[in-house]
């Protein structure tokens, strides 16, 4: 993936060249490239242990890369101290300094720039009117909500006016419902105040919800770097189908590869796009996202027939499972008032949409 | 740890063990140890401090796991005042409270307990026990925020046992290993203790080596690397105990 | 429940940490206006609280209000008056001298040796030992530790000889002496150091990476993350050691003792 266009390059706030970081003998990440540009609120995606929070202390400069170069702004930073990047940073575990109230936190970073008092007051009223604190200023963290301490925190991040916010799984900590209300807030003031973000998490809806460009990690690598839309819809390896979004796997044989003709069950799908290199006769894995599949029988559709084991409700949504053959597919279906979820034990026909399917080499 | 704290505190240990081991003129022995075993005062001084040792660790343990545990779940706005009181023996010295006590106890007042040797005894446990409420209070305090007696109590309630039942069956087997950490805790200081035992006359281990100091040039050395092995096993059982906690809570870094 | 009651920060050893908790105290004050009190939790603690002030409260007040009480049984500063005598007052001034110097010293080395032990060894074997030792240290007193330095620092001690034979130094001509200030202090500073470590350390663990690391990537050097964040944060538990350490320790090193000198 080679996505260096040097058009681009004037506006590219962080460029990862080659990153790679051992510890020991162990490789977290391996031949990272990444081009962030201006303005831009870019996630980096991945399950825990996935080396995201690696890269992330890399950028922050807590750890320095085995080999590679980091680039801010254009300038080599690899082997800066975190004090010379200019970066801001806010931590999953809030990370407010408790000896200091909330005016004192925000303007820890200008205090140390040595800025005048009269005007670290001033930014530090700015900043939390931007988080819409104001009038907690004198409060202390342990007198502050989750949600309250997150939003600090981010104002002290932004008050030095860093070149670049980095965000370390903020939300991870939160209630569900705050978790929501300040996903919304961190985009908005990301967006107004056009500050270039990377954003670790492993929440794929957090991510998919608020980027702009979606970073998926596995052991150490970068899978695909693209839109929310390209992850969701056309993943490019298996690991980002099965990571991102709900994925039923049917097994699958191959019946004629000019024509794309696979067999599931009872049924048989035409015009796939099949992946080189499967022979007539081979088997094959047929992906399908929950939302690409209707009950009842439509035309032009492949239809299946399959009885239902279990029916979730999730407010707008339905979620069914059921077993067609020996399989367990999970089919989402809107919740409105004509229509009536399926049955525990009750068999139905599905229709499954081929434009929608993925097909991928049997594991 | 750089040498010159290793050193500082190792260096004085050799010394003494050193000095211990050369009561012979031609030689390393341990004759010095030999003496101190077969001096009958040095087995009863041992014995009649760790009874009492027991005693207070009971006593202590009766007297602060009720109220922890009771301030914890039911009387949170009390913890203020128990946490002060927790801290007012490292705050009065030990010779402040004995003194007290032979002025409130003495053999003129309406509880005579200097009088008896029972009584010190008595008075002798309690001012142990005083002593060593801040290691006991601590520890008890860490063993219930680590098994969450909230839930504990809940489920226990639910299931229809009785607040003492609980207390018992439930929270103590529970927080055993921390109870056990401050008894250790306890007998140390208690072996050790010399102004309360002394001044209430009574027999402990800690007046028979200030005794033994006086009078004798190597068995103290000997004594003093004794009292220094006995606090070591008392501390290394802690560190043991804490190793099989079922509930070691770290925090995560 | 609506207060919140398991929120307490980080528990650090014997002296209670932490900030300035306003609502805390007004908690407590608010309890006492309220209606319903919880008797039978109560009656649970009424032997806690009956101990206490039987057993430590009232002895320590009937002692200091005796101090001002003559023997008729009359209001007076008599008592302290005749404390003013010029051997009481040089005692006094002396033991106060030592045992606030071997507080601070034993304070700040402490505190220097638990950052030490704390932040940079991070192998649990020997973390531990280091604790289990301190453990044992701070309770090493009286006269086993008087022993330990008269064996070490006394006329014929071990380091004593070793200086003289070795480098040719006799510390006692040149004026030391075990039983001066400073040598009270050094022995002095064989318990407190270790308690110091062990008091602080809870509190030093409970310095947080993130903090450090929130405050550099805010343009702080270390010395400004020491000066703003790390000290104050560990002032209130550093405070409560000194107030610890100032009680003052009986080691009997004046006393005649037999010493190696008879060896």
């Amino acid at each position: 993936m080679n996505l260096i266009d040097p058009a681009v390059r004037a506006g590219v706030t962080l460029h990862l060249s080659q990153i790679t970081k051992r510890f020991g003998r162990h490789e977290v990440v391996s031949d990272l490239d990444l081009e962030v540009r201006k303005g831009e609120f870019i996630s980096v995606l991945g399950p825990s242990g996935c080396g995201k929070t690696t890269a992330l202390r890399m950028i922050a400069g807590f750890e320095h890369p085995t080999t590679g170069r980091i680039l801010i702004d254009g300038r080599d930073v690899s082997r800066l101290r975190p004090d010379q990047r200019n970066l801001g940073m806010v931590f999953q575990s809030y990370a407010l300094f408790p000896n200091m109230s909330v005016a004192a936190n925000v303007g820890f970073g200008l205090k140390i720039a040595a800025m005048a008092d009269r005007n670290i007051q001033r930014r530090v009223a700015e900043m939390l009117e931007l988080v819409g604190l104001t009038g907690l200023e004198r409060r202390f963290p342990y007198e502050l909500s989750g949600g309250q301490q997150q939003r600090v925190a981010l104002a002290r991040a932004l008050a030095t006016k860093p070149a670049m916010l980095l965000l370390d799984e903020p939300l991870s900590a939160l209630d569900a419902k705050i978790r929501l209300s300040l996903r919304e807030q961190i985009r908005d003031v990301q967006t107004e105040l056009g500050i270039t973000t990377l954003f670790v998490t492993h929440d794929q809806e957090e991510a998919l919800s608020m980027s702009d460009r979606v970073a998926v990690m596995n052991s150490g690598r970068v899978e695909q770097f693209g839109t929310p839309l390209e992850i969701y819809n056309r993943p490019t390896t298996r690991f980002v189908a099965s990571f991102v979004g709900t994925l039923s796997i049917l097994k699958a044989r191959l019946l004629d590869p000019a024509r794309g003709v696979v067999e599931v069950a009872t049924a048989t799908f035409k015009n796939l796009e099949i992946p080189r290199g499967v022979a007539r006769g081979g088997h094959l894995s047929l992906a399908v996202r929950p939302e690409a599949i209707r009950f009842g029988v439509y035309k032009g559709d492949v239809i299946l027939r399959g009885k239902v084991i279990g029916v979730g409700f999730y407010g707008s949504v339905i979620r069914v499972r059921l077993i067609v053959g020996n399989e367990t597919i999970t089919i989402d279906t809107f919740n409105t008032p004509l229509s009536s979820p399926p049955l525990r034990g009750e068999d139905v026909d599905i229709s499954i949409d081929p434009k929608s399917v993925f097909v991928m080499r049997a594991e | 740890m750089p040498v010159a704290g290793r050193s500082f505190f190792l260096l004085p240990l050799i010394a003494t063990a050193e000095f211990s081991l050369s009561l012979r003129r031609e030689g390393y022995s341990f004759d010095a140890y030999r003496y101190v075993f077969s001096d009958p005062d040095f087995v009863s001084s041992f014995g009649y401090s760790a009874l009492i040792a027991a005693c207070t660790i009971v006593v202590g343990t009766v007297l602060v796991l009720p109220t922890v545990y009771l301030v914890r779940l039911r009387l949170p706005w009390l913890r203020p005042v128990v946490e002060f009181i927790v801290l007012l023996p490292l705050i009065v010295p030990p010779i402040i409270l004995v003194f007290g006590y032979l002025r409130m106890f003495s053999s003129s007042s309406p509880f005579p307990l200097t009088g008896t040797a029972r009584g010190s005894d008595i008075l002798l446990i309690c001012g142990y026990v005083t002593l060593t409420l801040p290691y006991m209070y601590r520890a008890i305090d860490t063993g219930l925020q680590a098994i969450d007696a909230r839930t504990l109590t809940e489920a226990a309630t639910i299931l229809g046992a009785r607040p003492a039942t609980i207390l018992i069956r439930v929270i103590l087997p529970n927080i055993l290993v921390s109870i056990m950490a401050g008894a250790f805790l306890t007998f140390a200081v208690v072996i050790g203790e010399f102004v309360i035992a002394s001044l209430l006359t009574r027999p402990a281990f800690g007046p028979y080596i200030q005794r033994v100091g006086v009078a004798k040039a190597y068995e103290p050395a000997a004594l003093a690397i004794l009292s220094f092995i006995i606090t070591w096993i008392a501390m290394g059982l802690i560190q043991l105990m804490a190793h099989f906690s079922p509930n070691v809570q770290r925090e995560n870094r | 429940m609506s207060r919140r009651t398991d929120v307490d920060g980080p528990e650090s050893g014997l002296v209670g940490s932490g900030y300035p908790r306003p609502d805390k105290l007004s908690a407590t004050l608010k309890m006492f206006a309220q209606k319903q009190p919880d008797w039978s939790a109560l009656i649970g603690v009424a032997p806690f609280f009956a101990f206490a002030a039987v057993m430590m409260i009232a002895p320590t007040v009937a002692l200091v209000a005796d101090a001002f009480v003559n023997r008729q049984g009359q209001l007076t500063l008599k008592n302290f008056v005749d404390l003013n005598t010029p051997e009481v007052v040089a005692a006094f001034a002396e033991s106060i001298k030592i045992s606030s110097a071997s507080a601070v010293l034993g304070a700040l080395i402490g505190l220097g040796l638990a950052l030490v032990v704390g932040r940079g060894v991070s192998n649990s074997r020997v973390r531990s030992i280091v604790m289990t030792f301190c453990g044992v240290a701070s309770n090493f007193s009286g006269v086993p530790l008087a022993f330990a330095f008269i064996a070490t620092l006394g006329r014929l001690g071990l380091v004593t000889t070793a200086l003289n034979t070795i480098a040719g130094v006799d510390i006692y001509d040149a004026g030391f002496d075990l039983a001066s200030f400073w040598g009270l202090t050094i022995t002095y500073l064989f318990f407190q150091i270790p308690i110091t470590i062990t008091i602080m350390m809870p509190a030093i663990d409970g310095l947080r990476r993130e903090w450090r690391e929130a405050a550099a990537i805010l343009g702080a050097r270390s010395w400004h993350y020491w000066r703003y964040i790390g000290l104050p944060v560990l002032w209130p538990s550093l405070l409560g050691t000194l107030a610890l350490l100032l009680r003052i320790p009986s080691v009997p090193l004046r006393r005649p003792t037999p010493s190696p000198a008879t060896r």
